[in-house]
């Protein structure tokens, strides 16, 4: 038996899916963003939009001036995450060691007696068959022997395509492979390279190892194997333990509102802590990311000497660190991270059980009927501002702050 | 453009057969025939899923849900570049 690696990533995976959604977009340049403004992302865009030169990453404007005609369409996250479980479920039925690599892409194990093309071909197109049949949706696929080459082989057929390297083939596929088109080989990393003489990974061969790892470190040693087509063989079926939780969020408006900024911060706050009870871990490190509108970033990072995953332990934690900054740019991002992780019971022997007993409580809740039936009062304040205005908003944030600084509790009553 | 309207409508439907076929909505006082259904999908609310329909209506895509809590069908969107 013979293991292979298939690589399997769908086309334009978010962009097709609104074009399915929407049979009027089909054919059409559509880009899918987080929102319709124009200085937001680009998440994806269709291969019409990607014939002007469009790529996933530009901001809005950029997109447009490529391409001026194409449609703005909001994105859908839950969309996508459960069409990705259908193609996931699909997938299983092939073979039980699927590793799910991003929401549009998977790698397959297959053990086969006969390792060639025309049998690897059947395969593949056995795996594409069955998506399109169920979802209406192209992929495209990479069969090698390991996961970089496989997923080379994919890109390089894309659309709809199905690319074989057998592994007498795989030194021949590289040799004029440009190194840009190595998965971690980035735009700058390959500049450098370029300057060093190797534009194709082939040339790599004339590079000693120990002068890209001088050069470039770990990471050196990194690209010469990968740019002589070596890579992990491995496919991770269990997720392997976290390292850290975190959430960032990209405001709708560029803004300098504190009341705003710290309800957004309330908000990430809670989403670590709920994600780090759910699956029973603590830490000590917090980390608070601000992206300026002039895309600076500023990264705080603070260690506790104390284990912490309630939302309102982060949330003082993260609060005091956006406030110690002068917020003299419009901010456009915020980004709450906890690391430094171990599992719960390291907990401190001096807990506050009540504390605990309500959070328990308020995650049952959110679990059974939710996210966000239940959430702290700092959150208000962000879901009026982005709801448009309607009568049944009894209250602004002001009336609330006002209504709670006027509520007196009432004296226990003598039996 | 994309209109949020997030409404409840009623929904007049065939299920069988594993599957649904909708029929027409009742919204503002009218009935609306629907051509097809384009997409489906399924979110989930706590514990409890939520069925989700991109409906062709006249050219124009129009997404509603089902609710099976509140035994209640929503119209959520209207995609009026259609």
């Amino acid at each position: 038996m013979k293991k292979f690696i298939i690589h399997i990533d769908m086309d334009a995976f978010f962009a097709s899916v609104e074009q399915l959604l929407n049979p009027f977009l089909k054919g059409k340049p559509v880009f899918v963003s987080g929102n319709t403004a124009r200085d937001s992302v680009i998440a994806a865009c269709s291969y019409e939009a990607k014939k002007y030169g469009v790529k996933s990453g530009m901001s809005v404007m950029e997109g447009l001036k490529l391409c001026p005609d194409a449609i703005i369409v909001r994105g859908n996250p839950e969309r996508y995450i459960d069409t990705s479980r259908k193609i996931f479920n699909i997938l299983q039925t092939f073979t039980e060691k699927v590793e799910l690599y991003s929401i549009d892409e998977a790698f397959l194990e297959i053990n086969v007696k006969n390792a060639s093309h025309e049998n690897l071909k059947n395969i593949g197109f056995s795996i594409k068959k069955a998506i399109f049949d169920q979802t209406h949706l192209t992929c495209s696929g990479g069969i090698s022997c390991n996961k970089t080459v496989a997923k080379i082989a994919a890109d390089i057929c894309k659309p709809d395509g199905l690319f074989i390297v057998l592994e007498n083939e795989i030194e021949k596929f590289m040799e004029k492979l440009p190194v840009d088109k190595v998965p971690g080989i980035g735009p700058k990393m390959a500049e450098k390279l370029n300057l060093m003489g190797i534009e194709f990974c082939g040339q790599i061969k004339n590079v000693h190892l120990q002068l890209l790892r001088k050069k470039f470190g770990v990471r050196g040693e990194e690209i010469w194997y990968l740019c002589h087509g070596m890579g992990d063989t491995n496919v991770i079926i269990q997720s392997p333990e976290p390292k850290s939780f975190g959430h960032s969020y990209t405001l709708r408006n560029d803004t300098d509102d504190i009341n705003l900024l710290l309800s957004v911060l309330c908000r990430l706050s809670h989403q670590v802590g709920m994600r780090m009870r759910e699956e029973q871990y603590c830490g000590n490190i917090l980390t608070v990311t601000i992206r300026y509108s002039d895309f600076t970033s500023l990264t705080k990072r603070k260690t506790y000497p104390f284990w912490f995953n309630d939302d309102q332990t982060i949330f003082k934690m993260a609060s005091s660190i956006l406030l110690s900054q002068s917020i003299s740019k419009k901010i456009r991002l915020l980004g709450v991270s906890v690391s430094g992780i171990h599992k719960r019971y390291q907990l401190s022997l001096f807990r506050n059980e009540k504390r605990e007993k309500m959070l328990e409580a308020m995650d049952y809740i959110n679990k059974t009927y939710g996210t966000d039936t239940v959430f702290p009062c700092w959150m208000l304040y962000e879901k009026l501002s982005a709801a448009p205005i309607k009568k049944t908003h009894a209250f602004m944030f002001n009336d609330l702050k006002k209504i709670s600084s006027e509520i007196t509790v009432p004296p226990e009553k003598q039996e | 453009m994309i209109t949020d309207i997030n409404e409840p409508i009623k929904v007049k439907l065939i299920v069988g057969q594993g599957t649904i076929k909708i029929i027409s909505l009742f919204w503002n006082n009218k009935v609306i025939p629907v051509e097809s259904i384009t997409y489906r999908w399924i979110t989930k609310k706590g514990l409890f899923p939520l069925f989700h329909f991109a409906l062709s209506v006249n050219n124009t895509i129009m997404e509603v849900h089902f609710d099976p809590v509140k035994l209640q069908w929503f119209l959520d969107r209207i995609h009026l570049d259609g």
